[in-house]
């Protein structure tokens, strides 16, 4: 029996049909038990299950936020735009081309209100960032779910899932939670397949940490006349700034002017904008925060493999493995010991945990727990 | 390769049909327009405060950046490790005096009623709401496809009988502000009462009471206290942007029914609210002595302007807000320009259809003089 009244059911004013078909969020973890069940102090928690950024802010970040503290009061007009020239710039396109966000997670739940109308549909992939349905939910689409075929984006099932009606195919590469990619040959035959009015938006999140050669890149498309197709970016992974809520897209001038008509005027912090200008000034902090990452990645897969585990090739800051086992078990196994990965059975891998990558003595505890946990 | 027809046709017809921009202002190039420094403009044209917040609102915020790699915790629950939006939530609930499940935070109030729309209007929905009130509301509606009925004011004031005669069955919300962007003046009690108790209960009311803190006049009507009364189609908006002096942190939200609360929850972005936003909303909601200061001073030059500028011959609308709207005789884009040339930049009253008033934030007592040095000038020219 589901006692559970669901929520808006007692009042008078009705709600919108579709928001009662959208599922609630699972958050990254359940950490009241660490806190109860370990008496481990925050600090010594290591959590790799939000895909954060191990590495410490960059210092000239931090300096530039500080220094818009005598200005809270207002609202960040002239950083606004000082921050679409350099996303711009550093993308190397027009101003034109580029529609900035509080977290490129608002773009996601702006997307559909730009491009779905009730019944219209949308292709996802049902082992990818939950967002992209929950947005599209709300307003009203039909989803048609096409599942990843050895962890990866499956084209051709996708190309087949499209019909006059989709409006939008949301494509996530690297992709969270399995951390391939899209290759440069499988997005141009997706591009080149779908109708030029679907829109498709490729979550390039985690771009920063790729370093395969054949990676798809939609800018590439999108130069070469594809003007359906939208990128987002995100200041939380690479830069990690996932605290002050930074994104964007870069899309045609078109559908840049279209978002930014359904974006509210004032919709970036003042510490966001100065944070996103400092970030995109400091090369070297970002070439170093990439190298620890990528190496953990690189520690983590071979420990991992070494388990005797299957581990999904990753072009993310985190890993997804099979572990033979109860995924969710491990899991809870690991809180007992101060440290928060994420389970995968919410995506269909009930015998998967993700983990994001952390710092090296972070990776070191994971595994040390890990170990005592098996 | 697809074409800019081709391309069009892929937007939805209610975003194309959306019949209004939001004012932007380039300071930047008005600067270099007139060859002014920014530092030297004063920029009353947003309504914001230039007292700022309180300096723990600062410190803490300072504190928070150890924080700015990783996520807020996404729960309004108390079940993470660190439990920044439950706080939030807890410690608005305990400013506004309700319980902590009627308060819904987010990035804004402005993004808090886009949530609100986005739970009740469904496309061809019929809402109310009056042309001379905040632009964010039928801006909102419209992008979910509302048919939007504007209600224009009467005097300077919410008609509550026109908003009456013209609410029906249909009406799916009905949009107040109180007191109102732009004219400064409020909707009272009895007004208040009367139009909720004879709308019906199906019908959302949202009241946006983003400048409540600057009331003073007694007559003024909350409509949390409505809501609180049991009246569970009242939303309230408020924000941090305007007495607390916060705007640029983005911190907003709506009181509102339980049930409400939790449909927004439902369909809200999980990580919305930035680490330092969060902190610096805790800190300034526990030092409200700053808030009642920076409240007085921002009283006191509503005062002092309105007095001035009557005294120049304008006509100032009696106001409760951190602005105030004066007629001044001549055209609004006019006006506009002479004071920019002066490094004053105002708002114009041409949007709302007050073609000959200006909206002037109120500022500093210093700005506040040069605004009216500045207005003396422009209507001598
Ligand atoms: C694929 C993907 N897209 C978007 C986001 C959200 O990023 P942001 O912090 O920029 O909103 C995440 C965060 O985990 C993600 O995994
Ligand atoms: C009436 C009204 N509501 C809402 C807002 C937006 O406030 P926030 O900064 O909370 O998004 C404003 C800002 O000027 C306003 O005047």
């Amino acid at each position: 029996m589901d006692a559970v009244t669901p929520p808006g059911a007692g009042h008078e004013a009705a709600f919108r049909a579709p928001i009662a078909h959208i599922r609630d969020y699972e958050p990254g973890a359940d950490a009241e038990q660490v806190a109860a069940a370990t008496g481990i102090p925050f600090e010594d928690v290591v959590k790799l299950a939000s895909n954060e950024n191990p590495y410490p802010v960059s210092p000239s970040v931090l300096r530039a936020i500080e220094r818009q503290f005598d200005f809270l009061h207002s609202y960040p007009w002239e950083d606004f735009g000082r921050l679409k020239a350099a996303v711009a710039a550093a993308n190397g396109v027009p101003d034109a081309n580029v529609v900035l966000s509080a977290g490129s997670a608002q773009l996601v739940l702006n997307l559909p209100l730009l491009y779905v109308d009730p019944g219209d549909e949308v292709v996802l992939a049902p082992q990818s960032y939950a967002l992209y349905e929950a947005a599209s939910q709300v307003m009203g689409a039909t989803l048609r779910r096409v599942p990843l075929k050895d962890y990866r984006f499956d084209i051709p099932a996708i190309v087949a899932a499209c019909g006059p009606r989709t409006r939008i195919v949301w494509l996530c590469s690297p992709n969270n939670p399995t951390g391939a990619v899209v290759t440069a040959d499988e997005l141009e035959r997706l591009v080149t397949q779908v109708p030029e009015t679907t829109a498709i938006v490729v979550d390039q999140a985690y771009r920063e940490f790729v370093d395969e050669d054949d990676y798809g890149d939609p800018l590439a498309l999108l130069a070469a006349g594809h003007r359906n197709v939208i990128s987002l970016c995100s200041f939380s992974k690479a830069y990690a700034l996932a605290g002050l809520r930074l994104g964007y897209a870069i899309a045609d001038p078109a559908v840049c002017v279209m978002l930014d008509r359904i974006s509210e005027p004032f919709l970036l912090s003042r510490p966001a904008c100065a944070a996103g200008l400092a970030a995109l000034d400091d090369d070297e902090w970002l070439a170093a925060s990439t190298r620890t990452v990528l190496e953990g990645r690189a520690l983590l897969t071979r420990e991992l493999t070494a388990l005797g585990w299957d581990v999904v090739p990753s072009q993310g800051n985190f890993v997804l493995a099979d572990t033979h086992g109860d995924g969710r078990a491990l899991f809870r196994r690991l809180l007992d010991e101060g440290v928060i990965v994420r389970p995968a059975d919410g995506w269909g891998y009930p015998t998967h945990i993700r983990v994001s990558v952390g710092l090296p003595e972070q990776n070191e505890r994971f595994l040390a727990a890990l170990r005592r946990c098996l | 390769m697809i074409g800019a027809d081709m391309l069009a046709r892929s937007f939805r017809t209610a975003v194309c049909d959306i019949d209004f921009e939001w004012p932007t202002v380039n300071l930047l190039d008005a600067c270099r327009q007139y060859g002014l420094e920014i530092d030297d403009v004063a920029y009353l044209a947003a309504n914001e405060n230039p007292y700022g917040p309180s300096p723990k609102a600062l410190a803490a915020a300072t504190e928070s950046l150890s924080l700015a790699r990783v996520y807020p915790s996404p729960s309004l629950r108390y079940d993470e490790l660190r439990n920044e939006y439950a706080e939030v939530r807890d410690a608005l609930a305990a400013y506004c005096g309700v319980p902590a499940d009627m308060v819904m935070p987010g990035p804004g109030s402005e993004t808090v009623l886009r949530y609100v729309t986005q739970v009740f209007v469904d496309p061809g929905d019929e809402i109310v709401t009056a042309p001379e009130s905040y632009s964010g509301h039928p801006w909102a509606c419209q992008i979910m496809a509302a048919d939007v009925r504007y209600v224009p004011l009467r005097d300077y004031r919410f008609d509550i009988d026109a908003f009456l005669a013209t609410v029906s069955d249909r009406t799916k919300m009905v949009w107040l502000c109180s007191p109102n962007n732009p004219t400064g003046t409020i909707i009272t009690d009895v007004e208040l009462r009367r139009l909720v108790a004879n709308v019906p209960a199906s019908t959302v009311i949202v009241c946006d009471q983003a400048y409540q803190e600057l009331v003073d006049d007694p007559s003024w009507g909350d409509a949390t206290q409505l809501l609180l009364e049991g009246h569970r189609n009242v939303v309230v908006l408020r924000t941090m942007s305007k007495a607390f002096g916060l705007a640029g942190l983005r911190m907003g939200h709506a009181i509102a029914d339980p049930e409400v609360c939790s449909l927004i929850d439902r369909i809200r972005e999980p990580y919305y609210i930035s680490g330092p936003s969060c902190a610096a909303t805790l800190a300034a909601l526990d030092d409200l002595d700053w808030c009642r200061e920076v409240v007085r001073k921002l009283q006191a030059g509503r005062r002092w302007v309105t007095q001035q500028l009557t005294e120049l011959g304008c006509t100032v609308v009696p106001s409760q807000c951190n602005f105030v709207l004066a007629d001044t005789g001549v055209a609004a884009g006019v006006m506009y320009d002479r004071l920019l040339r002066r490094g004053v930049v105002v708002r114009p009253g041409d949007i709302w259809g007050y073609d000959t008033h200006l909206r002037i934030s109120i500022g500093t007592d210093e700005e506040n003089r040069r605004l009216v040095a500045a207005m003396a000038a422009a209507l001598a020219e």
